[in-house]
C-alpha cells in the first residue's frame, strides 16, 4: 500500500470514528469532541494530499480548518455553558424545543 | 323595416300611458297621503284623464273605417341588437280603440267605487298607486304595436296583480295567494319567450302589423310548423293570464285582494289579456285550425270544471271568481269554433257585468262588514235597493237574459259553436244553463229571504261613490250589446266591423273553413230554445233559493268534491310543488354540501394531514439531524460515483 | 393619461387613505368620497372622449419587463368601459352608505380603493402578465376584508375565496408563461395579431385557453367551482359583498370576453357545448339551492351563481345578440343584486341576523324601503322594464339561435328566479312583523338613501334605455365575434 493510502485510510478512521461517536453519545460534551475528531480527520487526509502532490494549497485549508475548528469549539463551549444554566443537563436528548 | 309604413303619426297615445303612470308616481312617491280623498282624487283623476284621451283618440280616428291600422304613436326605440329589433311604438287600430275604451272606462269607474269602498283604509296612497300601475302597464298592452311591448304589458300587469291580491300584505294568506298568481303566470310567460325567441329567428320582426301582413294568408314567408310552435306557445301564455286549464288555480286565489281589484283585474281587464293578443293575431291563428280545436276544446273544459266548482261555493266572491274562469272558457271556445268577433264582443260586455257583480258584491261584503259566506246573507234587498237591482241587472245580463249585453254575446258565441258543430253547441248550453243556476243562487242566496245573520240583519246601502259606478255599469250591461245583434235581430255588425278592420287588410277566414251560416230558422230555434232553457233553469234556482232558512249548504260526495275544487289545488302540490321543492333541498343539501364541499374539504384536510405527516421528521434532535446530513451525503456520493463510473 | 388616472387615482388614494388611521373616522371616510369625486371626473372624462370603435387600443404603456415581452399597457374600450363605469358607480354610492358607520374607518376604505385599483387595473390592461398582476393582486384586499370585518365564519370565507381564486388563477399564469416563451410578447393585440394556430384542444391553442379558462370559471363562477361564493357573500360585510357581487364576478365574464374568445376562439368553440351544460348546471342548481337557503344573504348569492350562468351561456352562444346581451347583463345583474345587497345590508346593520326566519313585516316598518326591496328583486328576475329582462331575452334568444334545447332549459331559471325571490320577498317584505324586526327600528339616514337611490333610477333608465349602451358595446362585440368565424389556423 501506497503511503497516500495508509495516511488517508487513517484520517478516515479518525473521521468515522468521530461520526459515530456524534451520533450515538449522549453527552453534548462528548458530541462536540467527537466533532473535533471529524475535523481532525479531514485534517489528515488533506496533509496526505499536500504531500502526494506537492501542493501548498491543502496546507492552507488545513490551517483555516484549524482556525475555524478552534472558534467554532469555543462557541459551541459557551453554547453549552448557556444550555446547562438553562436545563441543568448536556445531555443532548433532552434538548427538544424545536420539535414538531 | 318599420320606417316605410305609410300611416299616420300621432303624440295622442303614449298620454294615454302616461297619465296613469305619472299617477303611480306621484300617489305612491311624491304625495304619499293617508287621507283617501286626496289619494284617491290623484289616483281617478289620473284614470279619468286617460279615459279622456282615449276618447279623444276615438274620436278622431274612429271606429268603422276600414284602412286604419296606420295610426302609430312611434314613441322611442328600445332594443336593437343584431336580429332583434324592437321599438317600442304604440299603435291605434278600432279594436284597440274599443279595449281602451273598456279598460279606462271601467278602470275609473272602478277608482271611484274604491273611494267608498276603501275608506277605512290605512294607506289608501299604496292601493291608488298600484291602480294606477296597473292601469298603466293594461294600457302598455293594449297598445303597444309589437309583441315585445305587449309581453312588457303582460309582466307588468302580472307585477301589479301581484302586489294588488297581496294588498294586505299582513296576512300571509294574503301575499301567498299574490305570489301563487305571479308565479303561475310566469309559467305561461315561459310560452310567451319560445314564442318570441321562435319569431325571432325565423320571422325577424315582432311588429304585429308586419306579422299579419307577411306571414298570415296563403303567401306566407314562415313555415306552417314554425308558426303552429309560435301559436301554441301564445296560447299557452294566454293559459296562463287568462286563467284556463290548467293554469287557473291562481285566480279563485287572487279573491284574497280588496274587490275593487277582483273587479278590475280579475273580470274585466288583465285575465282578457290573453284574448285579445289572440284576436288581435287572429289572421295568423285562422291559419292553424289545429290550434284553435286546441282552444275549442281547453275553453270547454275549463268553462265546465269552473261551473262545476261555481255550483257549490259558499263565497260570493269565489262563485264570481269561478265564474269568470268559466265565462273566459266560453270565450276560448269562441275564438276555437272561429269566431273572434263572438270572443271580443264577450270580453266587453262580460267586462261590464262581472265588474258590476264584483263591485256589487263588494257593495255587498262592505254593508256585511267583510263577511263573505252567501249563508250568511239574505233578505238584503230590502236592505240594500241599489245594489239589489243592479246585481240583478249583472245577473240577467250573465245568464243572457233577451236584449242584456251577455244575451246577445253569449247567443253570437252559441250560434258559432252550432255552425262548427252540435256537439260543442250543446255542452256549451249546458255550461250556461249551469251558469243560470249558480249565478240565481248566488243571487237569490244574497238578495232573498231573511236574513241568516247579525250582519245581513243590520246591513245598509252603500255611500253615492260606490252606488254610481253600480248605475252606470248596469246601464252599460243593457246597452253595450247592442253593438253587435245577429241577423234575426236587427243585423247590427258594428263590432265585426272594427274588428275585421283591424288586421291590417288581412282576412280572418279560417283555412278550410267553409264558413257555412245558419239559416234564420235555425237562428230563431237556437235562440228560443236556449233562452227558454237558460230562464227555466234560472227560475228553479230562484225558487230552490230564495227561501232559504239554513246555513248549511247541501252534502253528498259529489257536492263535497265541488266544494273542494275537485282537489286541483291538492294534485298540483302532490304531483309537481312537492317534488319539485324535495329535488331543491336535495340537490343543494347533496351536491352542493356533501359533493363539492366535501370534496373540497377533502382536498384541505388531506393537505393538512400530509404535512402533520411530514412533520415527524422535525425531532428536535441534533444528532437525528446529524444522522439525516450522513445518510444523505453518503447517498449523494454513492449516486455520483455510479453516474461518473 | 386619462386612463393612467383611471388606475392611479385609487390606488394612490387608498395608500394615502392608509395614513388617515390617526385621523377621526369622519375625515377618512369624507376624503374617501372626495377621491371618489376626482375618480369620477376621469371616469367621465373617458366616457365622454370615448371613440367606440377603439377595440383594444393602448393609451398608456410602459415597458416595466422586456425580458418576458411583457408592457404594462393600459386602454379603454366597448368591452371594459361599462365595468369600469358600474365599478366607479358602486364604489361611489358605497362611499356615501359607509358615512357615519363606526366599523369602516381609514384602514376598511384604503383596502378597498385598493381593490377598486385591482380591478381597475384588471379591467384596463391589455398584456397578459399585466392583465394577472392586477387580476392576482384583487385576492389581497379582499382577503383582508372579508377576514376582518366579516361576520362570524369570515376567517374560513376568506380563505376559502383567496384558496380558490388563487389555485385558479395558477393555470392562467402557467398559459401566460407558455404564451411568453412561445411569442416573446404578451400583449392582446400583438397575440391576436400573431394568430396562435389551434390544432385541436389538447394542442397549444387548446391548453393556454383551458388555463385562461380555468381561471375564469372560478371567478365567474360557474358551476362546479361555485362553493367559494356563498360563504364569501355571506360572511363579507356589506361593501365587500356589493362588490364582489357588482364587478369582481363580471371580471370573469370580461375575461373570457377578451382573453378567451379574443386570442383562442376556436378552443373557445371547442368547449362551448361543455360550457353550456355548466352554465345551465348553475342556473338550475343555483336557483334551487337559493330557493331553500334560511340565509337571506346566501340566497341573494346563490341567486347571483343563477344569472352569472345566463352569462355565460351568452358567452358561448357565439352570437351578437348573446354576446351584447351578456355584456349587458353584467351591468344590470351587477346593479340589480348590488342594489339587494345593499339595501339588506342597511337592514343588517341594525338586526345583526340574516335567518330569514327571524324577518317578515318589512313593509310595516319601512315602506319604501320595502319598494325599494321588492324594486331590486323584480329587477333581478327579470320583470321587463329593468335591465335584466333585456340582459336575459338576448342571452336566451341568442342561445335560442344557437342550441334550441339549451335555451328552452335556461327558460326554467326564469320560472325558478321568480320562485325563489317572491318566497324571500314573502317571508321578509310581507307577512306579520317578524322578531328581530319587531325589536328594531329601521329608519334610514340620508347617506343611506343617497347610496340606494341612484342604483334603482340607473336600474329604471337602463331597462328603457339600453341602446346607448349596446351602441358603446357594439364594435368590440361584432369584432371578437368577426375573429370567431374568421377561422384562422383551421
Amino acid at each position: 500500500m501506497s503511503e497516500l493510502t495508509l495516511i488517508v485510510g487513517l484520517g478516515l478512521c479518525l473521521f468515522s470514528i468521530g461520526i459515530v461517536g456524534f451520533v450515538t453519545r449522549r453527552s453534548g460534551l462528548i458530541a462536540l469532541m467527537s466533532l473535533e475528531l471529524m475535523l481532525n480527520g479531514v485534517n489528515i487526509c488533506l496533509v496526505a494530499f499536500a504531500r502526494h502532490h506537492n501542493s501548498p494549497e491543502p496546507s492552507a485549508l488545513v490551517m483555516l480548518i484549524v482556525l475555524v475548528a478552534a472558534a467554532e469549539a469555543a462557541l459551541a463551549l459557551a453554547l453549552f455553558v448557556a444550555l446547562f444554566r438553562q436545563s441543568g443537563s448536556v445531555d443532548l436528548d433532552d434538548y427538544r424545543m424545536l420539535k414538531g | 323595416m318599420d320606417a316605410e309604413f305609410t300611416g299616420a303619426t300621432t303624440s295622442l297615445l303614449r298620454w294615454i300611458i302616461l297619465f296613469p303612470l305619472l299617477g303611480a308616481i306621484v300617489n305612491g312617491l311624491i304625495v304619499r297621503s293617508r287621507n283617501i280623498k286626496i289619494a284617491g282624487a290623484i289616483g281617478t283623476l289620473a284614470s279619468a284623464l286617460a279615459f279622456v284621451v282615449s276618447l279623444i283618440v276615438v274620436n278622431q280616428y274612429g271606429f268603422l273605417s276600414e284602412d286604419l291600422g296606420y295610426i302609430v304613436d312611434p314613441w322611442f326605440h328600445w332594443i336593437q341588437v343584431g336580429r332583434i329589433n324592437v321599438p317600442f311604438w304604440l299603435e291605434y287600430t278600432p279594436l284597440t280603440g274599443l279595449m281602451l275604451l273598456v279598460v279606462t272606462g271601467i278602470g275609473t269607474l272602478i277608482h271611484v267605487f274604491s273611494l267608498g269602498y276603501m275608506s277605512e283604509e290605512k294607506s289608501p296612497y299604496r292601493f291608488f298607486c298600484y291602480l294606477n300601475l296597473f292601469l298603466s302597464a293594461m294600457l302598455v298592452l293594449v297598445l303597444s304595436s309589437n309583441l315585445v311591448g305587449i309581453f312588457l304589458g303582460w309582466e307588468g300587469v302580472g307585477l301589479c296583480s301581484y302586489l294588488l291580491i297581496g294588498f294586505w300584505y299582513e296576512k300571509n294568506e294574503n301575499t301567498a295567494a299574490g305570489m301563487k298568481a305571479f308565479v303561475t303566470n310566469r309559467v305561461g310567460d315561459l310560452g310567451f319567450f319560445i314564442a318570441l325567441f321562435l319569431l325571432a329567428l325565423h320571422a325577424n320582426t315582432f311588429q304585429i302589423r308586419e306579422l299579419l301582413t307577411y306571414f298570415a294568408g296563403p303567401s306566407s314567408q314562415l313555415s306552417p310548423v314554425i308558426l303552429m310552435c309560435v301559436l301554441a306557445a301564445l296560447f299557452w301564455a294566454s293559459t296562463g293570464k287568462s286563467a284556463q286549464l290548467p293554469l287557473y288555480v291562481w285566480l279563485p286565489d287572487a279573491m284574497a285582494g280588496p274587490t275593487p281589484v277582483s273587479a278590475l283585474i280579475h273580470a274585466a281587464t288583465m285575465v282578457t289579456s290573453g284574448i285579445f293578443v289572440t284576436v288581435r293575431l287572429w289572421p295568423l291563428f285562422a291559419t292553424q285550425p289545429e290550434i284553435l280545436d286546441w282552444m275549442l276544446w281547453v275553453g270547454m273544459a275549463t268553462a265546465w270544471l269552473a261551473a262545476l266548482i261555481a255550483l257549490t261555493q259558499r263565497d260570493i266572491k269565489k262563485v264570481l271568481a269561478y265564474s269568470t274562469v268559466s265565462q273566459l272558457g266560453f270565450m276560448f271556445v269562441a275564438l276555437g269554433v272561429g269566431a273572434p268577433v263572438a270572443a271580443f264582443f264577450h270580453v266587453v260586455t262580460h267586462a261590464f257585468f262581472k265588474a258590476l257583480l264584483f263591485l256589487g258584491a263588494g257593495s255587498v261584503i262592505h254593508g256585511m262588514h267583510h263577511d263573505q259566506d252567501l249563508f250568511n246573507m239574505g233578505g238584503l234587498k230590502s236592505k240594500m235597493p241599489q245594489t239589489h237591482l243592479t246585481f240583478l241587472v249583472g245577473t240577467l245580463a250573465i245568464i243572457g237574459f233577451p236584449f242584456t249585453a251577455g244575451f246577445f254575446s253569449k247567443d253570437m258565441i252559441l250560434a258559432k259553436a252550432f255552425e262548427h258543430g252540435p256537439l260543442a253547441w250543446t255542452l256549451l248550453v249546458l255550461a250556461a244553463l249551469m251558469t243560470a243556476f249558480y249565478m240565481l243562487r248566488c243571487y237569490a242566496l244574497a238578495f232573498w229571504g231573511k236574513p241568516r245573520s247579525k250582519h245581513a240583519e243590520h246591513a245598509h246601502e252603500s255611500g253615492l261613490s260606490m252606488v254610481i259606478p253600480l248605475i252606470v255599469l248596469a246601464l252599460g250591461s243593457l246597452l253595450v250589446g247592442w253593438m253587435e245583434t245577429p241577423p234575426i235581430l236587427f243585423d247590427i255588425h258594428a263590432l265585426q266591423q272594427a274588428i275585421e278592420g283591424s288586421w291590417y287588410g288581412m282576412s280572418g277566414e279560417i283555412v278550410g273553413h267553409s264558413g257555412h251560416h245558419l239559416s234564420h230558422a235555425t237562428e230563431w230555434i237556437l235562440v228560443l230554445v236556449t233562452t227558454a232553457a237558460s230562464l227555466g233553469v234560472a227560475y228553479f234556482s230562484f225558487k230552490k233559493f230564495s227561501n232559504q232558512t239554513s246555513r248549511d249548504s247541501a252534502s253528498g260526495t259529489v257536492f263535497e268534491w265541488s266544494q273542494n275544487k275537485f282537489y286541483v289545488d291538492e294534485l298540483y302540490q302532490f304531483l309537481i310543488l312537492r317534488p319539485l321543492s324535495f329535488v331543491a333541498s336535495w340537490s343543494w343539501k347533496i351536491v352542493d354540501t356533501y359533493l363539492i364541499n366535501g370534496f373540497v374539504h377533502v382536498i384541505r384536510d388531506g393537505l393538512k394531514f400530509s404535512g402533520q405527516l411530514l412533520s415527524f421528521a422535525h425531532t428536535g434532535n441534533v444528532q437525528t439531524y446529524a444522522w439525516y446530513l450522513a445518510a444523505a451525503s453518503a447517498a449523494s456520493l454513492l449516486l455520483s460515483w455510479w453516474v461518473i463510473s | 393619461m386619462t386612463t393612467l388616472m383611471l388606475l392611479l387615482v385609487p390606488l394612490v388614494g387608498g395608500i394615502v387613505l392608509f395614513g388617515f388611521g390617526c385621523l377621526p373616522k369622519r375625515a377618512a371616510q369624507w376624503f374617501n368620497i372626495l377621491l371618489h369625486f376626482v375618480w369620477g371626473f376621469f371616469i367621465l372624462k373617458a366616457w365622454i372622449s370615448f371613440n367606440p370603435e377603439q377595440v383594444g387600443e393602448v393609451s398608456w404603456s410602459w415597458n416595466w419587463m422586456p425580458s418576458i415581452g411583457s408592457r404594462l399597457d393600459l386602454g379603454v374600450d366597448g368591452l371594459n368601459l361599462p365595468l369600469v363605469a358600474l365599478n366607479f358607480i358602486l364604489s361611489f354610492l358605497l362611499a356615501f352608505y359607509s358615512l357615519g358607520k363606526e366599523k369602516l374607518g381609514a384602514s376598511y376604505l384604503a383596502l378597498f380603493s385598493i381593490l377598486n385599483a385591482a380591478s381597475v387595473g384588471s379591467l384596463l390592461a391589455l398584456d397578459a402578465f399585466a392583465f394577472y398582476v392586477f387580476w392576482e393582486f384583487m385576492l389581497i384586499p379582499m382577503y383582508f376584508l372579508i377576514g376582518k370585518w366579516g361576520s362570524k365564519n369570515r376567517v374560513y370565507a376568506a380563505l376559502k375565496f383567496f384558496a380558490f381564486t388563487m389555485a385558479g388563477s395558477l393555470l392562467m399564469l402557467l398559459a401566460i408563461v407558455a404564451l411568453s416563451s412561445q411569442y416573446g410578447t404578451l400583449s392582446w393585440n400583438a397575440l391576436r395579431d400573431a394568430q396562435i394556430p389551434y390544432d385541436g384542444i389538447w394542442g397549444f391553442q387548446g391548453l393556454v385557453f383551458l388555463g385562461f379558462l380555468v381561471a375564469f370559471a372560478v371567478k365567474i363562477p360557474v358551476w362546479p367551482f361555485h362553493t367559494w361564493l356563498p360563504d364569501a357573500h355571506t360572511e363579507a360585510p356589506t361593501g365587500a359583498s356589493v362588490i364582489l357581487a357588482g364587478v369582481l364576478l363580471k371580471l370573469g365574464v370580461y375575461g373570457i370576453a377578451r382573453w378567451g374568445l379574443g386570442l383562442f376562439p376556436m378552443a373557445a368553440q371547442e368547449v362551448a357545448g361543455v360550457m353550456m351544460v355548466l352554465a345551465l348546471a348553475g342556473i338550475v342548481l343555483g336557483s334551487f339551492a337559493a330557493w331553500k337557503q334560511s340565509d337571506i344573504k346566501r340566497m341573494i348569492a346563490y341567486s347571483s351563481v343563477a344569472h352569472m350562468g345566463f352569462m355565460v351561456l351568452g358567452l358561448f352562444a357565439f352570437n351578437v345578440e348573446a354576446l351584447q346581451g351578456a355584456m349587458f347583463q353584467n351591468l344590470a345583474h351587477g346593479l340589480s343584486t348590488g342594489a339587494l345587497f345593499l339595501i339588506f345590508g342597511i337592514i343588517y346593520d341594525r338586526t345583526h341576523t340574516r335567518e330569514i326566519s327571524q324577518y317578515g313585516g318589512l313593509a310595516s316598518k319601512n315602506g319604501l324601503l320595502a319598494t325599494a326591496f321588492v324594486f331590486s328583486a323584480m329587477a333581478s328576475i327579470g320583470l321587463p322594464g329593468l335591465p335584466g329582462f333585456i340582459g336575459e331575452f338576448l342571452i336566451l334568444s341568442g342561445t335560442f339561435f344557437t342550441n334550441k334545447i339549451v335555451a328552452c332549459v335556461a327558460l326554467s331559471g326564469v320560472l325558478l328566479g321568480a320562485i325563489y325571490m317572491l318566497s324571500m320577498l314573502r317571508r321578509v317584505v310581507f307577512g306579520p312583523v317578524g322578531p328581530t324586526l319587531e325589536a328594531h327600528e329601521i329608519k334610514l339616514a340620508w347617506n343611506e338613501w343617497v347610496a340606494i337611490v341612484p342604483l334603482l333610477v340607473l336600474m329604471l333608465i337602463l331597462g328603457l334605455q339600453p341602446q346607448f349602451l349596446f351602441e358603446k358595446a357594439k364594435f368590440s362585440v361584432e369584432w371578437i365575434l368577426a375573429l370567431m368565424a374568421s377561422g384562422w389556423g383551421v
